[in-house]
């Protein structure tokens, strides 16, 4: 479409302007999220920069059509029918696609594995004496009590301390304490009653105690 | 309202912390203009400082009652709302005086025979003369006294509708000693009664003058007065005509006795005098209940003034019966009913004088509930003179005894067992919201009008109420038509109600009836007749365990019960020989399916009017064409109850076969259906079917058939949603690539499996894998579940793991998690109420209908509908379609969204502190939580459900529409004469609407379904039935509008919004955003369906519109019919 402006070097497009993003992602098309559809951005990169002008110069009246009658744009039943058609796969190549991918990972696993052994080998090595007999001695690591290294094992252990050191309070056993929870009681009450006062507030305002 | 000055009110609360002086002060400022719930913040200043004593008592007295506390400040607002203001008082009580001196003012008029109607001119004698004119003298003369009865001057008087009753004693020379006697002494009432307004009339200084009839009794006429001028609305002088004080003898009327005479009834000489007459109690009970006003003010004033909240409690009463239906018509339990049966229960001590209005009204309640009222009768008589008639001789003559101080009169003469039971069903009921703390119980109370079409399951008229005379003949009821003085319906209506109560047995929990309302007519026309009432209203509470069986099970056949079987059955009735060898009298009613089965209750219905009362079948009008809405087969009407319990067979058998695979790599560790029609709830569950192989393209692809694009749509076969889980195992990535492919090699093997053992076709995909088994299609996700935590996870720089939630995860949850839960829980709320799938289905095609499904979603609306069997409250969890739809309509438009939570405590499993905790977090957090906002007990805090949709907007586009449709289906229900379709409220108005996308009809695949559906239908390639063995695999899941609509809305989603209904609808309604218009600044990033305009050297950017039009017939290219613009709302 853009040839009738100068020989064209590549076209791009893409959801919205930018710098385009290499997507060159080796994952099957088959597990690659669904494109959008919508309005896209097409990057045209011409041969010569005279095309650049003769396009700026074309006139915003003359639409440019992509659709035409010996290239035309399947839309409608008949694309939908396409999509269809070409969504129903057979297994196996659903198959071979997993098998590939998977061999992918595992090797790229396996290299990462290679890589950590490397590298433990490597710090152990560090940790042994070296020829004059000293020892390279890290931060941390041994004997020092680390948290815990996930969230929910975090927490954990707070609760379980928390727990304990309430385990360990007395309850209304000075008598400032037992006036202090009969305050926070009255307190509550309190807050209960102006609760309550505030609800009927507002359904008053909105009428509510009209019964017919 | 009385709202005093803030600032004064505020030195009162200084001074005191009076509960019902002002509690608005603080609390007013709290509220936003808006009515939105702020979060109460107090100081704690405020919080902590010692209290004073009278505050602490109300707060002890606030933690007693705690979760009343809040009913009780709601009962005295409803208090101050009802009673009369001091202004009105003042302006009745001169009105009174006015019309007081008016009438004794009377001339004194000749002697005439009664028959001599010729002294009155321009007023009709407000009295049916049947059969004839009594003999005797009359002449009008002022009146002996006048005097305020009833509420009023009680002080139990309330708004709306203020009536003032006034006492007209009609003077002894009027009267003779034997005026008792065929209908004299009410005739000469109603003459004295014509009398008198023929004297107001002359002097032309009150309002409009009506005339009644107390309770619909036609013997007791009343004068209806309204003052002149702009006051006379809501305010009704009612005057009674009464006899002196003891001026016939109260043991005259002993229910056993008779004072009206077959001979002078019949016309006919009777033969055999020596026979007995038969006794008139009501008749009696009239004209002694005439007697009587004066001294029951005396005895109710005395209790009242004993104790003091007497009044309120009366009021709340009343506020409870007038929301029931149950205060006015004739055998009515009234105002004055209540206040009889609270001094009943000062006077016995069952309750205390120093008990709060709170105390004294549930127990009022609670002695409804526990007292049958049918069978053992009260008395409010303390020593009773001899002549009194005993309690067993009120039970003889009346179906409730309640009887006066006096030990003579029955208060509830008239009452009917059936509304005493509707009345104890009610109480019972009442109380148990009463102690249920998660219940808001004050609405419930008193604020909700449970009229009859929405309380009860089934509803039907009787009109056409001249045949009632038929009945009496039939019923042979000469002598209750006499006690009734020729009123047909209330003489035969009785009957006919114990007729059918007995004819439907256990199928009904209770019957209740509409009391027939009281007439009013103008002064100068005659009375109306019997026959012009408005129909009968009849409301049946169904026992679902039997109400649909198809059999009725007599007793054998040689048992003496048989004739009587027989006898109420007629031919209907026959011999059968059962499995367990006995041979029975049995009825049996046709029906196979669901929907056919709930017309046996009409079947038989009509069946025994016709039998025993000559009611023709025409006269009884059945309430309800709801079903044909959610008709899935045509043919062999079915509403979707069989075909779902189909698909949940086959569903669970292929559960089994899934279980017992073997050679999988991990176990399954469960098979949940995540699909609404494994709840029972899809609109139009899938049927088995067969294909027809030469409609599709089977060449192109291997694996299964291919649509054909010279063909019609072909048929739509919906997936249903199995998640099956697999096993956890170290063998599982912690990549979610990784799993995502590990997933897509299961759906493989699960297919091979599948096809391997039971030789089902399958496509895996890597999302899913789809099943064809004997005519349905499954789709089976397989999911890991670690999988939302392994998404969510995430490290820190210091190398811990956190969880950090996300998008992904939460829709990962959402459909493996959530919806298999919520699927069988629902399904489990439908094995214990049958008829929650059917009132789901119709509420959704209704949601659809209206273009509101894609707002409120399907497992939402479950909910809703959920809720409404859960939280029933005022009702009885619904029981047929029909009024489960109308709750539904009613709830989705009266809940308050904003302020509250819809709480739907699926198996119990919340607490009433979860209550509270929730309501509390709810209004903390108003402002960031979804517009509509509906927990249960798995999901308190999010509502997952309603987080994406529906918007304020569309949740108040949905409210408005649902109170319209409930307006319209209930004026259609209750009013036949309204030719409109039921339909109606299905079809939605494309008036507000930009652009209408028509669609080609034949690409529609839902288009047999539709609310109209086209009379001609195509060939969408299936048969019936299922085959049991498939050459290839169907098209599964292909629907082009729903692509279409997808297309559009991911490129113009910013600009318009888009509404199909999914069932067959024809027409894509667009709307433009209110912003689509506007002219914005140049942006790269914002050209999508923008041209460029340049004015005054300022570029700005436009939607390029029609190239948007161009592009919605273009995108649906085959489907888009015609492209409708309306301009006149907005230009191109």
């Amino acid at each position: 479409m853009f040839q009738q402006f100068g020989p064209i070097e590549s076209v791009e497009l893409c959801e919205r302007p930018g710098e385009s993003k290499s997507s060159s992602s080796n994952l099957s098309k088959l597990f690659r999220p669904p494109e959008k559809y919508c309005f896209r951005v097409g990057y045209v990169v011409f041969k010569k920069a005279s095309s650049v002008t003769a396009v700026k110069c074309h006139p915003q009246s003359s639409p440019l059509i992509v659709s035409t009658k010996e290239r035309p744009v399947k839309t409608g039943i008949d694309k939908w029918i396409e999509q269809y058609t070409q969504s129903v796969i057979p297994g196996q190549t659903l198959q071979t696609a997993v098998d590939d991918f998977m061999n992918e990972f595992d090797r790229q696993k396996k290299e990462e594995e290679c890589l950590k052994v490397a590298e433990e080998v490597e710090e152990e090595e560090q940790e042994k004496e070296d020829e004059e007999g000293w020892v390279k001695v890290k931060k941390g690591i041994r004997g020092v009590k680390a948290r815990p290294h996930s969230q929910t094992a975090n927490e954990k252990t707070l609760r379980k301390e928390k727990a304990k050191s309430e385990r360990k309070e007395l309850v209304n056993f000075y008598s400032w304490q037992h006036r202090n929870t009969q305050k926070e009681h009255l307190a509550e009450l309190r807050k209960k009653f102006e609760e309550d006062k505030q609800k009927i507030a507002l359904l008053r305002a909105q009428r509510k105690f009209k019964p017919y | 309202m009385e709202s005093p000055d803030p600032s004064q009110i505020e030195e009162q609360e200084k001074k005191s912390v009076k509960m019902t002086k002002g509690p608005k002060r603080q609390a007013d400022s709290k509220v936003s203009d808006n009515g939105v719930l702020q979060p109460l913040k107090m100081s704690k200043q405020e919080l902590y400082k010692a209290p004073t004593v009278e505050e602490f008592n109300q707060l002890k007295e606030a933690e007693n009652l705690f979760h009343c506390n809040l009913l009780k400040m709601q009962m005295d607002e409803l208090l101050k709302e009802v009673a009369l203001s001091e202004h009105r008082k003042n302006l009745l009580d001169s009105f009174v005086q006015q019309v007081t001196h008016l009438l004794h003012s009377v001339p004194k008029s000749e002697v005439v025979e009664l028959e001599d109607l010729s002294w009155l001119s321009g007023v009709e004698v407000p009295f049916l003369f049947i059969p004839k004119v009594a003999k005797g003298k009359f002449h009008m003369e002022p009146p002996e006294s006048i005097n305020l009865v009833g509420s009023y001057p009680l002080g139990t008087c309330i708004k709306p509708q203020v009536s003032v009753d006034l006492a007209v004693t009609i003077p002894a020379s009027i009267l003779h000693p034997m005026d008792a006697i065929n209908q004299r002494y009410p005739q000469k009432r109603a003459l004295y009664l014509a009398g008198l307004v023929q004297h107001l009339m002359s002097t032309k200084t009150v309002g409009s003058l009506r005339f009644s009839c107390l309770h619909g009794n036609r013997l007791r006429p009343l004068l209806l007065i309204k003052p002149k001028g702009k006051d006379s609305s809501g305010v009704t002088l009612r005057v009674h005509a009464v006899p002196p004080p003891n001026f016939l003898k109260p043991s005259r009327f002993h229910p056993r006795k008779n004072n009206v005479r077959t001979e002078w009834f019949t016309g006919v000489a009777n033969k055999q005098q020596e026979r007995s007459e038969p006794p008139t109690p009501h008749y009696n009970s009239t004209i002694l209940g005439d007697h009587l006003p004066l001294s029951h003010l005396q005895f109710l004033s005395a209790i009242s003034t004993q104790c003091p909240p007497f009044r309120d409690v009366v009021a709340l009463l009343k506020v409870w019966l007038r929301q029931r239906g149950l205060d006015q018509g004739a055998g009515c339990f009234c105002g004055f009913h209540a206040s009889m049966l609270l001094a009943y229960l000062l006077s016995t001590h069952k309750v205390a004088k120093s008990m709060n209005a709170y105390q004294l009204f549930r127990n009022v309640l609670h002695f409804l509930a526990s007292t049958d009222l049918t069978k053992n009768g009260i008395t409010l008589a303390k020593n009773a003179d001899t002549k009194a008639p005993s309690i067993p001789e009120f039970h003889m003559a009346f179906s409730v005894v309640f009887v006066d101080p006096s030990g003579h009169l029955n208060l509830c003469a008239d009452m009917t067992t059936f509304t005493y039971k509707q009345i104890q069903h009610e109480a019972l009921l009442s109380l148990k919201i009463w102690d249920d703390p998660t219940v808001d119980c004050f609405q419930a109370l008193f604020m909700t009008t449970k009229s009859m079409i929405r309380t009860y399951d089934n509803v039907f008229y009787l009109s056409e109420l001249v045949k009632l005379q038929a009945s009496c003949k039939k019923l042979s009821l000469l002598n209750e038509l006499m006690d009734h003085s020729g009123n047909y319906v209330l003489a035969a209506f009785p009957f006919i109600l114990s007729l059918l109560q007995q004819g439907l047995g256990e199928r009904i929990h209770l019957l209740a009836h509409s009391l027939p309302p009281d007439p009013e007519w103008s002064v100068d026309s005659a009375p109306p007749k019997h026959k012009d009432q408005p129909p009968l209203c009849i409301g049946l509470l169904l026992n679902l365990q039997h109400a649909l069986s198809n059999l009725e099970r007599g007793p054998p056949a040689d048992s003496p019960m048989a004739t009587e079987f027989r006898q109420m059955w007629g031919s209907r009735s026959e011999l059968r020989r059962f499995q367990d060898g006995a041979i029975t009298e049995a009825v049996v009613w046709s029906g196979g399916s669901a929907c056919q089965k709930r017309l046996i209750l009409r079947e038989i219905i009509s069946h025994l009017l016709q039998l025993h009362a000559d009611i023709p079948g025409s006269s009884v009008r059945f309430v309800g064409q709801l079903d044909s809405l959610i008709t899935v087969d045509k043919e062999n009407p079915t509403t979707g109850e069989e075909e779902s319990l189909k698909v949940i067979q086959a569903y669970e058998d292929l559960s089994r076969k899934l279980w017992q695979l073997e050679g999988l790599p991990l176990s399954i560790t469960s098979v949940q259906g995540a699909h609404q029609v494994i709840r029972c709830t899809q609109v139009f569950p899938p049927v088995p079917v067969k294909l027809d192989y030469s409609f599709f393209d089977g060449e192109k692809n291997p694996v299964g058939l291919m649509p054909k694009a010279d063909k019609p749509c072909p048929y739509y076969i919906t997936p249903i949603k199995v998640i099956v889980h697999m096993e956890g195992s170290g063998k599982w990535p912690s990549n979610h690539l990784a799993i995502h492919h590990i997933k897509a090699a299961f759906h493989v093997c699960l297919g091979e499996l599948l096809n391997k053992h039971h030789k089902y076709r399958y496509h895996a995909k890597p999302t899913y894998l789809d099943v064809w088994k004997d005519g349905l299609a499954f789709r089976i996700h397989v999911a890991y579940q670690r999988e939302p935590q392994i998404l969510r996870e995430a490290l820190t720089p210091e190398g811990m793991l956190i969880y950090r939630d996300n998008r992904e995860a939460q829709s990962l949850e959402l459909e493996t998690q959530h919806k298999p839960y919520l699927t069988s829980t629902l399904h489990g709320l439908q094995q214990q109420h049958a008829c929650f799938g059917a009132v789901s289905r119709l509420s959704k095609r209704w949601l659809a209908s209206q273009f509101l499904l894609e707002d409120i979603q399907e497992e939402p609306a479950d909910l809703l509908v959920a809720s409404l069997f859960l939280h029933s409250a005022p009702f009885d969890p619904p029981c047929s379609p029909q009024v489960g739809f109308l709750r539904f309509l009613y709830v989705l438009s009266t809940f308050d969204w904003r302020n509250n939570p819809l709480i739907v405590n699926l198996n119990q499993k919340l607490t009433a502190a979860d209550y509270a905790e929730l309501k509390k977090d709810f209004v903390a957090s108003r402002e960031s939580l979804p517009a509509m906002f509906i927990a249960t007990p798995n999901d308190k805090t999010v509502s997952v459900w309603t987080k994406e949709a529906p918007s304020v907007q569309m949740l108040q586009h949905a409210v408005m529409l649902a109170a319209k449709s409930l307006q319209v289906v209930q004026a259609q229900l209750v009013n036949s004469s309204l030719k409109q379709d039921i339909r109606v409220v299905f079809r939605p108005s494309l008036e507000a609407f930009d652009v209408l996308i028509h669609l080609v009809p034949k690409q529609v695949p839902l288009l047999a379904k539709a609310v109209d559906p086209p009379l001609a239908t195509f060939q969408q390639g299936v048969f019936k039935g299922s085959a049991s063995t498939e050459r290839a695999l169907p098209i599964i899941d292909y629907d082009p509008v729903r692509l279409y609509l997808s297309e559009l809305r991911e490129a113009f989603g910013d600009l318009a919004l888009f509404f199909y209904d999914p069932f067959g609808g024809t027409v894509i309604a667009v709307l433009w955003k209110p912003k689509a218009f506007e002219a914005q600044s140049f942006k790269t990033t914002l050209m999508n369906a923008r041209k460029v305009e340049v004015h005054n050297d300022v570029v700005s950017t436009v939607p390029n519109i029609e190239a948007i039009l161009q592009d919605f017939q273009l995108i649906g290219e085959g489907l888009v019919k015609t492209v409708e613009l309306r301009t006149e709302k907005w230009v191109i």
